[in-house]
């Protein structure tokens, strides 16, 4: 191993818990020995990532409380230390991290990650409703939609989506049974709400890539009920492709 | 606006980091010849940020600055992350693309603090051939920046000022001092922060950076966080009096002002570099 290489593992180990693997390398201060401004180091890397996670899941701090928040992101950081090069991937695991400790919080966790995603995710194209209106029965019945980048579902065991635009956000109640949850952008703004179980189903296997035709006698809707819904989803800006 | 030249801005004069906070005064027009971005800020796949980056691109010239490179690193430079710069890069058409002169992880793991070299003639080999390759993926010079320190170490034979000024002739790199860095450095280490800029090579500081630190009394912490600090002017107007018209800017990442504040205080950066003489006393 190189001497650049062993300093760097040695002050890596030093501020990520093992304080003093690599006090023997560096020099004292002349205002300040070495293990004071080696704290400099020790602090701000667990402060910054625990400051990220805290931005990236603001609702969720809110309602965890800071220091409980804080405390379960030190322990996450330990658990799941960063490996990309962007701080903005940090959080990925933080949903079923806390999930694991707290179905509540997790669940908050969850919708705000899948926000997140949906605020910066990929551009596409969307689809009008009235493109619908240009087929035929035969294309009704081998249609498969193409879906915009950013739509996303979520199954909540919490009622996280009445927490999410609150001034004082709470840890959600539990449910008596999972919500489904759709996310996405419409243009620059972010938007999600709950489906019913018939929508959901629609929605999860058009996402799938079935056709329309196969989705209609697998799922026995109404048709008409079932192009209602199509057309929403097209006027939401959730749909960019017909094929 | 600056003249641009093949796409690319010049970048003259005194600019802002680019922060989400003021996106919607500088939108509406400011007196701010040029803007910084965070590049990894804008390394996503769309939506409002890039929207932005886009309408505030059109409006002013605009450099790029990382802080995931890990030059310094011992991995081997993240390929992903590099074409994702130079994506970004050929987005922007930034004035120049710029990171810092440290290591950010080892072994996969990332530390996203910037972490300071030991200054031997191993780094110095190590750093050259990864800022080339780096320069040819991106297809533009790497500038680098002098990052705030608060150890040393045994190993280093060099100073930094030393290293910085050999890097730069074996590279070819250019450098972005960071007068507060400099300023918070030597404070740290025992430097006179002046007979360091003696040494810097006038020909290779492409950009200075001006930024607040946090005094603790036995070291300074390097936060961004405040207006710039009375002796960091002082060691700009010096600075300014060797470099010359160096296009000079204010980071602000933390109790960030609402912009006019920070216009305010990028003037008296304006007056400090149209006097330097005096300013350096």
């Amino acid at each position: 191993m190189s001497a650049l290489a062993a300093l760097q593992r040695r002050f890596a180990a030093d501020v990520r818990g093992q304080h003093g693997a690599v006090s023997a390398l560096v020099t004292d201060g002349p205002n300040c020995g070495r293990e004071a401004l080696l704290e400099v180091y020790r602090h701000a890397y667990g402060a910054r990532l625990v400051e990220s996670l805290g931005v990236d899941f603001a609702v969720t701090r809110r309602a965890m409380g800071d220091l409980g928040f804080d405390l379960a992101a030190a322990d996450y950081i330990v658990a799941h230390p960063s490996r990309t090069p962007s701080i903005r991937w940090l959080g990925r695991q933080f949903a079923p991290f806390l999930s694991a400790r707290d179905g509540a919080a997790g669940a908050l966790a969850a919708l705000e990650w899948t926000i997140g995603l949906a605020f910066d995710g990929a551009d596409g194209p969307t689809v009008e409703p009235a493109a619908l209106g240009l087929l035929d029965e035969a294309g009704w019945m081998a249609l498969r939609l193409g879906f915009h980048p950013t739509v996303h579902r979520l199954g909540l065991s919490h009622a996280a989506d009445d927490e999410i635009g609150r001034d004082a956000p709470a840890l959600p109640a539990a449910l008596a049974a999972a919500r489904a949850l759709v996310v996405w952008r419409h243009g620059l703004d972010v938007q999600f709400r709950a489906l019913e179980a018939d929508e959901a189903a629609l929605l999860d296997g058009a996402r799938a890539g079935t056709a329309f035709g196969d989705l209609l006698d697998r799922l026995d809707l109404a048709p008409e009920h079932a192009v209602l819904l199509l057309a929403q989803w097209c006027a939401a800006g959730m749909v960019s492709t017909l094929r | 606006m600056n003249p641009e030249i093949g796409g690319q801005p010049a970048i003259r004069g005194f600019g802002l980091g680019l922060r989400s906070d003021h996106y919607a005064d500088l939108d509406a027009g400011a007196p701010v010849d040029w803007l910084e971005i965070i590049s990894e800020n804008y390394m996503v796949d769309g939506g409002r940020p890039l929207d932005w980056l886009d309408r505030l691109r059109a409006r002013y010239p605009m450099v790029m600055h990382g802080v995931s490179l890990s030059i310094g690193g011992i991995d081997p430079l993240d390929t992903v992350y590099l074409d994702r710069l130079a994506d970004l890069a050929d987005r922007v058409e930034p004035g120049w693309v710029s990171d810092h002169l440290c290591w950010t992880g080892i072994d996969g793991l990332n530390l996203h603090d910037l972490m300071p070299l030991p200054y031997t003639d191993e780094a110095l080999a190590h750093l050259v051939p990864r800022i080339q390759r780096v320069q040819d993926r991106l297809r533009r010079p790497l500038v680098l920046e002098n990052v705030s320190s608060y150890v040393a170490y045994g190993a280093s034979h060099m100073d930094e000022a030393e290293f910085l000024a050999e890097l730069t002739l074996r590279s070819g790199c250019a450098l972005l001092l960071d007068v507060n860095n400099v300023y918070v450095s030597g404070f740290n280490h025992g430097f006179d922060p002046r007979r360091y800029l003696d040494r810097i090579p006038v020909a290779a500081v492409r950009q200075i950076h001006l930024a607040g630190h946090s005094h603790q009394g036995s070291h300074i912490i390097d936060t961004h966080d405040a207006p710039i600090a009375e002796p960091v002017f002082a060691l700009y107007g010096y600075a300014a009096r060797r470099f010359g018209a160096v296009p000079t800017m204010i980071e602000r990442d933390a109790n960030i002002p609402p912009l006019e504040t920070l216009l305010a205080e990028l003037g008296r950066v304006r007056q400090l570099a149209a006097a330097p003489a005096e300013a350096a006393q």
